[in-house]
């Protein structure tokens, strides 16, 4: 990164709104969004693994490409 | 299930695979409101404290809704039916179930139209960050910014002129004048229907499954770009520190339903019809959580963690609270030109809107296009060629009346308030026609797990009232605005008295009044009311002899700049007004077009499915 850009950085960081000083992610703001990310991930995980473990399917699952369906026109 | 054609649908087509089916409709919801609305959104309604009313929301509206269309979906589809209105006159033969169909064609079909337009602007920034073209409009801009705070004016002043002149926000008529833009609207209008021409296996479901994970892959490249800045840990926390002083605000807690309800593209018809191409065991309770859980993962993780902590890094708090379109289309290319290797990521992040905007809108047109296939027997290519036709139609208006976002937003308006109704008619035909326990059960066939035991009550009494609840107040908060934007009289009004509010404000500029001051000055002047009437011959000689910039380098009385502002103004009034117009005459157009379907081909289908004794045993 380069020297300008730190600088533009930290100028950002104590400029955004002057006299404030910038807070950064407080207790309560990291387990929100701890939580909030572990539970979307827990649940994205979960459903994806349900998914893949699924055993392929008896019938054919797949699109009947010798049937071919009338709505497109070749 | 018989594998027979049945007249009236010769087509059977199914979804490929199960992971398909979950990213095409994953795809339908994940747009621009997952990356943009929902930061926006919560840095706005309480930070981390709005997570607690989202997360609730996503329980008890979200997700039992999806639930509901999902298994609808599935049984109009063991109907023969893949369109709307079939798959609602198939399970409630009354006319409210086709007026329910008409609704969710109206709502994506419209959509679509301005839809489209914001997809090409995703598409044209793209090809602004990887041609460098914006980083020649930087260079130009900074070039006599000394300090930072001047290089972060000069940037966002400069995305901000390109977004409205780009984009044709400052005059009616400029996207249609020529120029780039138009050939990137009908570039990306042609990939949606060479991809929906294909079908729903080989186009929706083949685009998809590529689509998805490589914008996921782009938005996780760019999440870790942003997560190793320096100082991030201020963004992150201006994104969640928690105020939890705002959850005891009702308006908190409307927002965060409101951005469940609209982000997961629940209840008017996309799942709908995506749903119909399920077989008739497959699992709906899965396939429907997974598909939710991918657009929380898009919208929670990518985008909350992704545009504001940047923008509030790189350009203040001021830069991380805007509206979608502000933090989207100025915001995003201004934090761009300060981030190491801006180019790249500027190019990623907007191809990556491109490819969630594209998903979304395939959504959008299937449900027309399968109407038009079931309910008129029309081929495929007739069927795109029609739609292509009427969508094209709307999408020349909207990009026509572009000043301001005049019809996208008017537009938009009524579409959200359509899509509302169309969902609450839709969990209460799920939960009091069908019956909750009966439409539970058949959610529940061939599910991998059965939904909670409380999934009946949920759905009969919780969920509609939720969505009363949203209905109302959403009515209550946005449409007095519309509505008088949609008076001609009252803007033209409203405008004169801004001209000659300027001018008061232009005479008073030197003695330094407070806003409160210059308020009462300008009343006493122009009257109190924002609408008031201008009486010219009681305004003193200073006022009415005034002139004001007319632009083109001439001056104007104000008196005469006033009257061309109110005549711009009712002009703007009107086209609202044409808007609407043209929404309730479409939807009765699509209502007509859908009862006569029932009546004929959709009627003769479903009947034919019944006496092959393969139906819904309920429906008879």
């Amino acid at each position: 990164m380069s020297v300008l850009t730190r600088q533009l950085l930290a100028l950002a960081a104590d400029a955004v709104e002057p006299g404030k000083p910038v807070a950064g992610l407080t207790p309560a703001g990291a387990t929100i969004m701890t939580l909030s990310i572990a539970l979307v991930l827990a649940m994205t995980i979960f459903c994806f693994w349900r998914i893949m473990r699924e055993p392929a399917p008896e019938t054919h699952h797949h699109a009947p490409l010798e049937i071919e369906t009338d709505d497109v026109e070749q | 299930m018989s594998t027979q054609p049945v007249e009236g649908c010769q087509r059977k087509e199914n979804w490929g695979s199960r992971i398909g089916v979950v990213l095409a409709v994953a795809g339908s919801a994940v747009g621009l409101g997952n990356f943009l609305r929902f930061p926006g959104q919560a840095v706005n309604n309480g930070g981390g404290a709005f997570m607690i009313p989202y997360i609730l929301s996503f329980l008890l509206v979200g997700i039992p809704i999806a639930w509901c269309e999902w298994t609808i979906g599935r049984l109009g589809g063991r109907y023969g039916q893949n369109n709307a209105p079939g798959i609602m006159f198939a399970i409630w033969r009354r006319s409210p179930a086709k007026l329910l169909g008409a609704l969710a064609l109206l709502v994506p079909v419209v959509i679509y139209m301005y839809y489209i337009l914001l997809e090409a602007w995703c598409l044209d920034y793209a090809i602004h960050f990887a041609t460098g073209r914006f980083d020649h409009l930087f260079a130009e801009t900074t070039r006599n910014a000394s300090g930072h705070a001047d290089q972060i004016k000069a940037v966002v002043g400069a995305t901000r002129d390109f977004f409205h002149t780009n984009c044709g926000l400052k005059a009616h008529g400029s996207l249609l004048a020529g120029g780039r833009m138009i050939w990137v609207v009908l570039f990306s209008f042609l990939v949606n229907f060479v991809i929906i021409y294909r079908g729903v296996t080989k186009g929706i479901e083949s685009f998809c499954k590529w689509a998805m994970p490589l914008l996921i892959l782009c938005a996780i490249v760019i999440l870790v770009r942003v997560l190793t800045l320096p100082h991030i840990s201020a963004g992150l926390g201006f994104m969640w520190n928690p105020d939890w002083a705002r959850l005891r605000d009702a308006k908190v807690w409307l927002a965060a339903a409101g951005q469940i309800f609209f982000s997961l593209s629940v209840g008017f018809g996309l799942i709908l019809v995506y749903a119909s191409y399920l077989r008739e065991n497959d699992d709906v309770v899965l396939t429907s959580l997974s598909a939710s859980s991918t657009n929380e993962f898009c919208e929670v993780i990518l985008g909350g963690m992704i545009v504001v902590p940047a923008a509030f890094l790189f350009l203040g708090a001021a830069g991380a609270k805007g509206g979608t379109f502000d933090l989207g289309f100025i915001t995003v290319p201004a934090i761009m030109h300060f981030m190491p290797l801006g180019r790249l990521f500027g190019a990623m992040w907007f191809g990556l809107l491109f490819l969630a905007a594209v998903t979304s809108s395939l959504s959008m047109l299937q449900p027309a296009i399968a109407f038009l296939e079931d309910g008129f027997g029309l081929r495929r290519r007739a069927s795109v060629a029609v739609l292509g036709l009427v969508t094209a139609i709307g999408a020349a208006f909207t990009m026509y009346f572009s000043k301001g976002a005049l019809a996208l937003d008017h537009t938009d308006f009524w579409c959200n308030l359509f899509m509302i109704v169309a969902a609450t008619g839709m969990v209460l035909m799920f939960g009091w026609v069908i019956g909750a326990e009966r439409g539970v059960e058949e959610m529940n066939r061939g599910a991998d797990f059965r939904v909670p035991r409380f999934m009946p009550v949920l759905l009969r009494y919780v969920t509609p009232a939720f969505l009363v609840a949203i209905l109302v107040a959403w009515t209550w908060q946005t449409a007095p605005s519309h509505l008088e934007r949609m008076n001609p009289d009252k803007q033209a009004r409203i405008a004169a008295r801004a001209v000659y509010a300027g001018v008061v404000k232009k005479h008073y500029a030197g003695r330094k009044l407070a806003k409160k001051e210059m308020e009462q000055k300008t009343a006493a002047l122009l009257g109190a009311e924002k609408d008031a009437a201008i009486d010219a011959a009681k305004l003193p000689a200073w006022l009415a002899d005034a002139t004001v910039a007319g632009g083109h380098g001439k001056e104007l009385s104000v008196a005469e700049a006033a009257a061309r502002r109110a005549a711009e103004a009712r002009s703007d009034a009107n086209i609202a007004r044409y808007v609407f117009l043209g929404i309730v005459a479409f939807l009765i157009l699509l209502y007509v077009l859908a009862d006569i379907a029932c009546r004929t081909r959709i009627g003769r289908s479903i009947r034919r499915v019944e006496d092959e004794g393969i139906a819904w045993e309920a429906a008879k």
